[in-house]
């Protein structure tokens, strides 16, 4: 039914949501514990910065990127002399511009669901002698679990959508950087219409079901806690 | 679950298809490049990919990194530019290949081009900022005597072949495209399917012409080659053979049934 | 001297200003809302640092300007109105869970059978009563045998036959395990029936200090 590119576009397309959710939540849990942990000027500062991705133009963050990826920008040179050839064009470029376009929609729902639990709660498991491992294991993990649920699957589902940036640091490059929004893209240009409607249902089918099992997780998760 | 688990991990871990014999070219060549991109790998076995995008656009790509070791942009001016950033290991080289037209296409609701660019609420044109056939019809438009009142009906598209899009969903009344978005059909009928029978339905749903060649500055088409000596010296000897192949007076035939007409320099 | 403390703390509307010197066992907190018996009570548990000046007990310095010994080695617990229970765990579990923490831990089995808890071991604490969710928290408090036990009304969501029943049991524990013990409770006869002191908050200050002898427990405080 699919091409051999198509199912490499679809292939890299899903690596690409994988890791860099993946990765992004790796990175972000102990900045969104921190957030949660109170209020201050700083973390509001912080916040704001973290869900900047969400109300700017793809566009904004696609001309940094591209200025920051070029060959002679400092961060390349700084790369090059780790051993790493520059980002642009390359499925690492694209993992890093994911990660930072879906920012928010990890640091969100991390920040919430850690929220929930009460320092209080903390504080009384600790005074009866549990030590930090003690908490992070019998506490802080099984509670946050659905809110690291959420984050993923929401991270991997909106970099399913990524196109604004793609389009402008990717080139479009076939098993690099050329994802199913970019080949949908391609296909609508090249009057392609029958794969481009092809590839959108499918997009659209997955993106759906993903969207309503995560409901359905939801609402399982709520009805568990009212027991 | 294990199972499931396992798999993805494989996925993830599993080396990136190397994107290996890469080209550019500008988006009016999106229809008939991959016939003879086809056509070479029939005649060598050798498999070459395009990645289409506004000639602007793409040069900007090549030098800020993209790996592409041929461009066929459709004006020289890229093409010159990239070749004056090109350091001497880079061993660049550029060259006029063809020269490109203007159709102009409008709905057959309209007796007459003249009166189409007249009555139509919409020209689609593409970027001129960025696309070589968007410039040349702009520059056409600007020359025609009903200029000040076809500049407020201008749409601009991203590209070249954007253009085509808007004609064939009955978008845009007037479309000036390059005449390799709508080529001969002796090549038409190479295309797959889908594309044939949207191109059929832009012609059943308007007519064409040729806009005289004197109305606008010529489109000439060029290509870009840079043999880069830290990349696997593999890739470019087959890119190189390709485009020698491609100037080659077998193909000419190729070329003008795609409405490019011979560069005379 | 067993509980040093000086608190010297001041909020929007409200400071509290305390100095006290605490021997008995078992002494009772009385006040009005307001007076500053929860904030005592944190306080001396480590929850609100900034209200401390000084604390220290049994000749172990707990506070002293920016230096607080942490939560963990102090061993003095404090049980909020409504008990602070996992979400996630069953009442067994959150036994278990204190027994495993602790380094010298009570018989769990006892404490079970003691407080009437078989019943409600496999319940989460979203399936128990308000009061069942104290008795589980004070059972979980004596199984890591506290040095200090801070009760703020943390019996009080209990009906009276199961609260003295209780009680009673808290007593023996006490007796056996040696514990000091602050508890806030607005119910002057309870405190009058347990205590051996009772200190009196009014708006942050200290009304009064004062000692029952023993054949003045049981009797009303005359104060009142």
């Amino acid at each position: 039914m699919l091409y051999p590119a198509e199912w490499q576009a679809l292939l890299l397309t899903v690596k690409l949501a994988l890791l860099s959710s993946f990765f992004l939540l790796l990175l972000t849990a102990p900045l969104a514990w921190w957030l949660s942990r109170g209020q201050s000027t700083g973390r509001n500062a912080i916040n704001a910065l973290l869900t900047l991705p969400l109300v700017l133009p793809p566009t904004v963050l696609g001309f940094y990127l591209v200025l920051l990826f070029s060959p002679d920008s400092w961060f390349s040179q700084l790369l090059r002399l780790a051993g790493i050839e520059a980002l642009a064009f390359r499925f690492e470029g694209l993992v890093l511009a994911s990660m930072l376009y879906s920012l928010p929609f990890v640091v969100q729902p991390l920040q919430q669901g850690f929220a929930q639990i009460a320092q209080e709660l903390l504080d009384q498991n600790r005074a009866l002698g549990a030590n930090s491992w003690q908490l992070m294991a019998q506490l802080v993990w099984p509670l946050s679990r659905p809110a690291l649920f959420s984050a993923f699957i929401l991270s991997f589902a909106h970099t399913l959508g990524e196109f604004g940036i793609v389009l402008m640091i990717g080139g479009n490059i076939p098993g690099q950087t050329q994802l199913l929004s970019m080949l949908i893209y391609d296909q609508v240009e090249s009057l392609n219409y029958a794969r481009a409607h092809l590839l959108s249902g499918l997009l659209l089918l997955f993106s759906f079901s993903v969207l309503f099992w995560l409901y359905q997780q939801q609402q399982g998760q709520q009805q568990r806690g009212h027991k | 679950m294990r199972g499931l688990k396992l798999v993805f991990a494989c996925f993830i871990f599993s080396g990136n298809a190397a994107a290996s014999q890469l080209i550019a070219a500008a988006s009016d060549l999106r229809l008939v490049l991959p016939l003879l991109l086809a056509q070479y790998q029939a005649e060598t076995g050798v498999s070459i990919q395009p990645v289409f995008a506004s000639s602007g656009k793409l040069s900007q790509q090549i030098q800020h990194g993209a790996p592409f070791f041929l461009f066929l942009a459709a004006d020289p001016l890229y093409t010159n530019s990239l070749l004056q950033h090109c350091s001497a290991e880079q061993q660049c080289q550029t060259g006029v290949y063809g020269r490109g037209q203007l159709l102009l296409w409008y709905h057959s609701r309209f007796q007459t081009a003249e009166q189409a660019l007249e009555q139509s609420q919409h020209i689609a044109i593409a970027d001129p900022n960025h696309a070589p056939y968007g410039k040349a019809a702009l520059a056409y438009l600007q020359q025609h005597q009903l200029w000040p009142e076809l500049q407020p009906k201008i749409r601009r598209t991203d590209n070249a072949a954007l253009v085509l899009h808007l004609l064939s969903t009955g978008q845009a009344g007037v479309g000036i495209v390059g005449h390799a978005l709508l080529p001969e059909s002796k090549l038409q009928q190479l295309l797959p399917k889908a594309q044939q029978q949207q191109l059929q339905l832009v012609q059943q749903l308007g007519r064409t012409e040729v806009v005289p060649a004197h109305l606008y500055p010529p489109i000439r088409h060029s290509w870009f080659y840079r043999a880069e000596q830290k990349h696997p010296s593999s890739v470019q000897p087959e890119v190189k053979a390709f485009l020698d192949w491609m100037l080659a007076p077998k193909q000419q035939q190729f070329w003008s049934d795609a409405g490019f007409k011979r560069e005379h320099n | 001297m067993s509980l040093e403390l000086k608190l010297n703390w001041s909020a929007s509307s409200f400071s509290l200003q305390l100095d006290l010197q605490l021997t008995h066992h078992w002494i009772g907190v009385y006040g009005q809302s307001g007076s500053g018996k929860t904030t005592l009570l944190k306080a001396v548990a480590g929850l609100q640092p900034d209200a401390a000046e000084h604390c220290s007990f049994r000749g172990e310095l707990w506070q002293q300007g920016q230096y607080q010994r942490s939560l963990s080695s102090r061993k003095a617990l404090y049980l909020a109105p409504e008990a602070l229970l996992m979400p996630h765990k069953t009442a067994l579990q959150h036994l278990q869970l204190a027994s495993s923490w602790s380094k010298s831990p009570e018989d769990t089995a006892q404490i079970i059978q003691d407080f009437e808890l078989q019943p409600l071991l496999a319940l989460y604490p979203s399936q128990l009563s308000s009061g069942q969710q104290q008795k589980l928290a004070l059972a979980q408090a004596l199984i890591t045998r506290p040095r200090l036990l801070l009760l703020d009304e943390a019996v009080a969501h209990l009906d009276d036959q199961q609260k003295a029943a209780v009680l009673k049991q808290l007593k023996q524990y006490q007796q056996q395990q040696g514990f000091m013990l602050l508890w806030v409770s607005h119910q002057m006869e309870d405190l009058c029936l347990y205590c051996q002191e009772i200190v009196w908050l009014k708006q942050g200050q200290l009304q009064q200090q004062q000692q029952l002898w023993p054949q003045q427990q049981g009797q009303t405080f005359y104060a009142i």
